[in-house]
């Protein structure tokens, strides 16, 4: 599937890279996404057994990463290389560990407290100081994004996350 | 698929059983005896009813006699006679189940079964009623609960569950272990004995995990033979990292799942496929999602990976099974007025299949290839929009005010706020969302104010909203916010219909919602 992004300030560079991309030094450290910086992603990629499109806009670089189930992930990586931001959608849900990382613990815990109220399912909407995670779908039809308020680039809005 | 799932599963785990019992030595050579039955499926059958039923013997022998046998009330007409009649008793106050079980004279191994129903009437039988309560959890807000039986398989050893959750959203059942303390079920298993585990996840990062699991499911007159379901486990199982992917919630009681399980009458035969594509038989993909996973009886590894498995091992969506009212279902409720303590509605088998399940003057909304449609909203083109009595609001994105704190999953205007949305179906044809929009009026309510009322023991809403992401940033391509989640809410003072992808059903091919 073609995937046309319409939202680059200044007309898309467009890549695909198939393999290691980006990788700077010998090893892949294990970090997850949201907060890492470019090797997390190329983490995630591997971890998803996926393809990668980077398109690189003023302000941000958004590195496009499909899973062979078809499932979409886009992390969003500002010029000093730091994610501020991750999107998803497709059949499946992705790993939230290796996509979010070190915002894995307050996602779990705003989560389970939004439940704790009132049991039953229905779409997410965390909206904490340093963290904002949004989340819909039903079985076989998930999307949702991540992102941490204080990261995003100067002239960046959060809207553009998705 | 319908025809053969019964018998091969039964002569499956007779193999199995056989391999487990003579230690994992190597399999005897020679021609397995298999026995099937026609009609195939679970049947109901009125007060004095009868039904004939042949079995068919394949096997290396020249021996093809069977010997019937009845479990429940009724007679058959011979003890070998092939094909044999059943006769259901003359008068029946209550439903009552009944199992003819044929076993070749060649192999007593080799069985099959039909699990039959005998209703008081006919009429209705493929009707349940549903409510809306407090449920387990005691605190529930818009879940529908249905009450069904479930069998050990070929047997009337069975046990009745309240407060199963009904979800359009979902394939399946899935059922507490807890809630089924008193039957035996077997577990589906590979080649090496390995129990097949299976992994939910929803939409709200929450999960369940469990073994697939055979049963005869019976509900009011419908019987659903053979099927596969996911046993919810209880206590603390080790869960593959895969499959809890980042643990939020593993709703293993009914405190937790608030219902004793979630009965998955949906768009789709099975949970692993959408649109005619499967996704966990390696058709789509040598990369398998985290929805089965093969594991020792001792239990799962936490880096164990996910395996394939076929369609015919995937946990079923119970209708398909059906013997006629296996293309979809209606929901209906009562209205609800703001908020209730409680509603009640109903659920019917079969879409044009019976006098009271024709569609109607029902609108029809074909779906795209991930099963939705598109909402036209203040603006936004929601190109990802469903129908779900799985959700227990009007989610969708928007400027309303979000509610503060842990509720933040509601909306909270300071006052009842009327609205209006459009949905339009996907064009087969076309491949467009190109439909005739059909405007859906709304309103939704301050739930601050919904969940206080009536001392806090309200539990139905009909005003219920909550955001789905930000109001707008859906693009055409689909990213963003681009859902309009049509929870229960939709369905109270409506008929909602469900066909089922791969079935038979007249006006449209299915999947499709109708109302």
């Amino acid at each position: 599937m073609e995937i046309h992004r319409n939202n680059s300030p200044n007309g898309a560079l467009l890549a695909w890279v198939l393999g290691a991309l980006l990788v700077v030094g010998s090893s892949l450290p294990a970090l997850a996404a949201l907060g890492g910086d470019l090797s997390s992603v190329e983490a995630d990629r591997a971890s998803m057994q996926a393809e990668i499109k980077v398109t690189q806009a003023d302000a941000y670089a958004t590195h496009e990463i499909k899973a062979p189930t078809g499932t979409v992930v886009r992390e969003y990586v500002s010029p000093d290389g730091r994610v501020f931001g991750v999107a998803w959608q497709g059949p499946f849900i992705p790993d939230m560990k290796q996509l979010l990382g070190t915002y894995l613990q307050q996602y779990a815990a705003a989560a389970k407290a939004q439940k704790a109220g009132r049991p039953g399912h229905r779409p997410l909407n965390i909206q904490e100081p340093g963290l904002v995670v949004q989340t819909s779908g039903h079985m076989r039809s998930y999307s949702g994004r991540a992102y941490d308020p204080g990261l995003l680039p100067q002239g960046v809005s959060a809207n553009e996350i998705r | 698929m319908r025809v053969f799932s019964l018998v091969v599963l039964v002569a499956a785990l007779a193999l199995l059983a056989g391999c487990s019992s003579s230690g994992g030595g190597p399999t005897p050579v020679g021609v397995a005896t298999i026995v099937s039955l026609s009609p195939s499926a679970g049947q109901s059958l009125g007060p004095g009813g009868t039904l004939t039923i042949t079995a068919t013997v394949t096997s290396g022998s020249s021996n093809t006699g069977v010997t019937w046998s009845l479990s429940g009330p009724g007679t058959l007409s011979s003890k070998t006679a092939n094909p044999v009649t059943y006769t259901a008793p003359s008068s029946a106050s209550s439903n009552t189940n009944v199992v003819v079980t044929a076993t070749a004279a060649a192999s007593s191994s080799a069985t099959a079964y039909l699990p039959l129903i005998i209703v008081p009437s006919v009429t209705g039988s493929n009707v349940v009623p549903l409510a809306v309560n407090s449920g387990p959890a005691q605190n529930s807000s818009n879940i529908a609960f249905v009450s069904i039986t479930i069998c050990e398989p070929g047997t009337t050893t069975c046990q009745t569950v309240d407060d199963i959750q009904v979800d359009t959203g979902s394939a399946g059942l899935r059922v507490l272990q807890s809630a089924i303390p008193t039957l035996s079920l077997s577990s589906l298993t590979d080649t090496s004995g390995n129990t097949i585990n299976n992994c939910v996840s929803f939409l709200d990062g929450s999960y369940l995990w469990g073994p697939v699991q055979q049963a005869d499911l019976r509900i009011n007159g419908e019987v659903a033979g053979g099927a596969l379901i996911q046993t919810i486990s209880s206590g603390s199982p080790t869960i593959p990292s895969a499959c809890s992917n980042g643990g939020t919630v593993l709703e293993n009681t009914p405190t937790l799942l608030g219902a004793n399980g979630i009965l998955g009458v949906g768009l789709e035969p099975t949970d692993c496929i959408v649109a005619g594509q499967d996704f966990c038989d390696g058709s789509v993909s040598s990369t398998i999602p985290a929805i089965y996973f093969s594991c020792p009886s001792s239990g799962c590894a936490s880096n164990a990976s996910p395996v394939v498995e076929t369609a015919t091992n995937q946990v079923v969506n119970p209708i398909v099974l059906f013997a006629t009212d296996n293309n979809g279902s209606a929901i209906q409720f009562a209205p609800v007025s703001g908020a209730a303590a409680t509603a009640t509605g109903s659920l019917t088998f079969g879409i044009g299949t019976q006098s009271n399940n024709a569609l109607g003057s029902a609108t029809v909304f074909t779906l795209d290839s991930s099963d939705n449609f598109e909402t036209i909203f203040q603006g936004q083109s929601l190109i990802a929009s469903f129908i779900d009595s799985g959700s227990n609001s009007l989610s969708f994105p928007s400027t309303l005010t979000v509610c503060p704190g842990n509720n933040s999953s509601f909306y909270c205007p300071t006052g009842l706020t009327s609205l209006s949305a459009e949905n339009v179906a996907f064009d087969l044809t076309t491949g467009a969302f190109d439909g005739t929009p059909n405007t859906v009026p709304f309103d939704i309510d301050n739930a601050s104010t919904l969940f206080a009322t009536n001392g806090g023991n309200d539990f139905a809403f009909s005003t219920l909203g909550g955001p789905q992401g930000t109001y707008n940033t859906c693009t055409s391509t689909g990213s963003g916010s681009c859902s309009f989640d049509w929870g229960l809410p939709f369905f109270y003072g409506r008929t909602v219909f469900t066909a089922i992808d791969g079935q038979a059903v007249s006006v449209a091919t299915a999947p499709w919602f109708a109302y």
